[in-house]
């Protein structure tokens, strides 16, 4: 490393597991986890340049509510002067945690001195992190894994469509035709001697591999397990989802849900792919720091009859089915009121090449490609599930063929049909215009 | 599934002493230091009637009677066959040169080491399944013999401002086959690692088992430390890590960490997505070939720009080494070599197919491709070391591996070498 770095991090990670018996997000339904598979964290890395300081973090946890953000920004700028605005927190959206708000039906029991815990841990995690700050380097890397990405919505040959977990039989005629995003996009922060301090990985996968009434970090946990034994114990794994809306891990041309631990072996495949890209990695000597926010005013949309139609969605059609009932609940609560949701879009830039656009949604994997095609930048993670939770945004063209992910649902899918291309504008705009600041 | 199919690992120390020759290069200067252990690792597989051994050591090379010397102790001492015996060096490029009459000190401890690895593997031999898979890793293997405009050429290691001007059209090999051994409960106790690259990127007269022994330390980390990888040389004779466009990789200690943390990286992607193919039956095969010694000619000491610029008359090392070499041997009458070939079979669709050269890249492309088997793993400088073996092409354009002794073998050893391979490999099928 030259004597130029201007560049000074720190890292930390606190486990943040819950006791069983807590309520788990991530199904319709109410999941009371039953026992501990392996420990929930919250990674934290702040970033300074001497005249810009950021904290980036990542929890494994479902879902951050908007309120529960917001709560932690305020605290991390009390207590760690740190600037809001600088704060990009994601959730790993693992599936067997705990639910931090009571869920698309207001039914799920949240349990609030874990919320004020995981409150506490993010604030801790940022602090302790900000305290260990020393000088580093930080290099960027992309590859592809196209293993374990597949884009869960199929279609029958009537055209419609049907979700990739149902079972095989069912799904033996369809067609997959979706598109995916492959590529893996890896940060690294490196102390003065080269040693990994910190990795930041996004790549474009649901991160429900393991299921049941558990607690468990799934794949990327595993992915953080195996990069830390080759790298050592105190390195820093931030895993920060993509545009992960309609992307699974899922292949039901070769269905592997009944292996034993395969998110074990999903997370062994994309740490290696991290272990690849590490492998040719490339630093930047000097890097300035810029953060920018575009805060977009999108309404939700109204409900239509699709909503709560009956059809091979979800497998035979059954009104019965757990989900139609769901959605039937959720139209009663909803009612026909029309929010407007401040739906924030950060842009974080690390020098010239890299550049994170974060925002508080779980996108369709095409609007992540579009974002990533149009960034000026070399290097562009696009953050998923960040800074809140306003829901799945699927595309134009889904709202038409139907599925799941589009019918209206509270917290789960309730944004304006424009919202994708809003997003979208808004991120390419802001990527732009920070690229050409200095 | 086999239930009769068996495996047991073991890895057996054998790094040499610090204070000792270091080879590998033109000259033979001592080492100054061990940044991490040698071992030989050995695997002991059995399908309840055909027991084999595959052995990878650490070492730069192993001459054939020593090779021979290994496998008649492995059959008197473990009861193994030694037909069914596959020793392969890793070929890093700091360990020590052995006595092909097994006379010195080290030489014997390796041959007492090897066999004492194969006895406890096979006493630790337990019910397995085996997973295999394939993929690419294209980062780190590059063609080593460029060509400058004229066409002629000029080796990728030497001052990378002489080579900035030259074309790299040469093959590689860029496929990683991994074999995963795991026990009854699906816990990985073995791998086998093949891959087509030189394993000499470490420097500075620092022993280490290279980029495949990190490859191997990478694997104890995530999987335990009784974990053993038997890493099989790939075909690699023109094949190295140097990407002469890079200038950076010249000061960078680390360098094999960080190959061997991307082939790593590509081993456990394919880990994630093994197939589990069915081992009925272990067979194995071989051939005994004798190759003859080619003569000395007007190239085998010319002095060309192959290791650079010729500058005020300062000959480079290699030139040396080569006149000296032929004024030494010329006269001596031309001999035979054994040159050994091994097939092993596990199940329909994995083979490992052995021979003792450093195989130019181009050849273990033509097994590959002709081999019925669904995951054929090519590996050089086993069960005996008879130096390089170039393409025909080579020879003609010139270079450092078609130079006599580096080169030893008649011209057309590639194509005996290759047929034979394909003719045991369709008659093993």
């Amino acid at each position: 490393m030259t004597d130029m770095s201007n560049l000074r991090a720190g890292t930390y990670t606190k486990n943040i597991t819950p006791p069983i018996g807590i309520t788990l997000e991530g199904s319709l339904g109410e999941i009371i986890a039953e026992r501990i598979v392996d420990d929930l964290y919250v990674n934290a890395v702040v970033i300074d340049d001497n005249t810009k300081e950021i904290a980036i973090v990542s929890a494994d946890i479902h879902s951050i509510p908007n309120a529960v953000y917001k709560d932690m920004a305020a605290r991390i700028k009390k207590e760690a002067a740190i600037d809001e605005d600088n704060i990009l927190i994601a959730a790993t959206h693992t599936h067997c945690s705990p639910c931090l708000d009571g869920g698309p039906l207001n039914t799920h029991v949240v349990w609030d001195d874990y919320v004020e815990q995981f409150k506490k841990s993010v604030v801790t995690a940022v602090c302790m992190a900000k305290k260990s700050k020393q000088t580093v380097r930080i290099g960027a890397g992309k590859g592809n894994n196209p293993d374990h990405v597949f884009n869960r919505r199929l279609k029958k040959p009537d055209g419609s469509i049907a979700m990739n977990w149902l079972k095989s039989e069912f799904l033996a005629d369809c067609i997959d035709d979706g598109v995916v995003d492959p590529e893996l996009l890896v940060i690294k922060i490196a102390d003065a001697e080269g040693n990994p301090k910190a990795f930041i990985v996004n790549y474009s996968l649901h991160n429900n591999a393991c299921g049941g009434p558990i607690i468990s970090s799934d794949l990327s946990g595993h992915m953080c397990r195996v990069l830390k034994k080759v790298y050592g114990e105190d390195v820093c794994v931030l895993f920060i989802p993509g545009a992960i809306g309609n992307i699974n891990w899922i292949n039901y041309k070769e269905d592997r849900r009944k292996i034993p631990n395969l998110y074990k072996l999903i997370g062994t495949g994309i740490a290696g792919t991290v272990l690849e890209i590490d492998s040719v990695m490339k630093y930047q000597e000097v890097l300035n720091i810029d953060v920018l926010h575009k805060k977009l005013q999108i309404p939700d949309r109204p409900y239509c009859e699709y909503d709560t139609h009956v059809d091979t969605t979800f497998g035979e059609a059954n009104s019965d089915n757990h989900f139609f009932k769901v959605f039937r609940r959720g139209k009663e609560i909803l009612g026909h009121s029309l929010p407007m949701n401040d739906v924030d879009i950060q842009t974080i830039k690390l020098g010239d090449e890299i550049a994170i656009v974060a925002s508080p949604t779980q996108m369709f994997v095409e609007f992540g490609l579009e974002i990533k095609a149009c960034s000026p930048f070399k290097y562009t993670l696009f953050a998923g599930m960040s800074n809140g939770n306003m829901g799945y945004v699927p595309t134009e063209q889904a709202f038409k063929e139907g599925g799941y992910e589009v019918r209206k649902l509270p917290i789960n899918s309730h944004l304006d049909i424009s919202a994708g291309k809003r997003i979208v504008d808004a991120s390419i705009e802001l990527l732009n215009e920070i690229r050409r600041e200095n | 599934m086999n239930e009769k199919l068996q495996a047991g690992l073991y890895k057996f120390n054998i790094t040499p002493s610090v204070n000792g020759p270091i080879v590998g290069g033109f000259t033979v200067p001592t080492a100054q230091d061990i940044i991490d252990e040698f071992y030989a690792n050995a695997l002991v597989i059995d399908d309840g009637s055909t027991e084999v051994a595959v052995v990878s050591v650490d070492i730069i090379g192993i001459p054939y009677k020593v090779y021979k010397d290994i496998a008649d102790k492995i059959e008197s001492t473990c009861d193994i066959p030694a037909e069914n015996v596959i020793i392969s060096a890793t070929h890093n490029h700091t360990s020590v040169r052995l006595k092909e009459d097994g006379n010195d000190v080290y030489t014997e401890y390796l041959i007492e080491a090897v066999v004492s690895a194969v006895y406890l593997a096979k006493k630790r031999k337990q019910p397995v399944r085996i997973g295999v898979g394939r993929s690419e890793n294209r980062n780190y293997v590059f063609n080593r013999r460029l060509k400058k405009p004229d066409g002629s050429i000029v080796m990728n290691w030497i001052d990378r401002d002489y080579l900035q001007d030259c074309i790299d059209d040469g093959a590689v090999d860029p496929e990683l086959i991994v074999v995963k051994i795991e026990n009854e409960d699906k816990q990985p106790i073995g791998f086998i690692v093949n891959y087509a690259n030189h394993n000499n990127s470490v420097g500075n007269l620092r022993r280490s088992a290279d980029i495949s022994g990190y490859i191997g330390e990478l694997l104890r980390r995530i999987y335990g430390e009784d974990v053993v990888t038997v890493f099989l040389l790939g075909a690699c004779g023109n094949t190295n890590w140097v990407n002469y466009r890079d200038y950076t990789q010249k000061n960078d200690p680390k360098l094999y960490q960080r190959i061997a943390t991307g082939i790593t990286g590509t081993a456990l992607e394919i880990i994630a997505e093994m197939d589990y193919p069915e081992i009925d039956r272990i067979e194995i095969n071989s051939r005994l070939l004798k190759i003859a010694e080619r003569a000395y000619n007007d190239y085998d000491d010319k002095i060309d720009n192959t290791f650079g610029e010729i500058k005020d008359g300062d000959i480079p090392a290699g030139f040396k080494f080569f006149k000296e070499a032929k004024e030494k041997n010329k006269d001596k009458p031309l001999g035979l070599y054994d040159v050994d070939i091994h097939v092993l079979k596990l199940g329909k669709d994995i083979v490992i197919a052995s021979n003792p050269c450093e195989l130019f890249t181009e050849f273990g492309l033509d097994i590959k491709s002709q081999s019925p088997f669904k995951y054929t793993m090519v590996t050089e400088l086993t069960n005996g070391t008879i130096g390089y073996v170039p393409t025909l092409k080579a020879y003609e354009e010139g270079g450092y591996e078609v130079r006599k002794p580096a080169n030893r073998v008649e011209k057309n050893a590639g194509e005996k070498i290759v047929k034979n391979t394909v003719e045991l490999l369709k008659e093993l099928y």
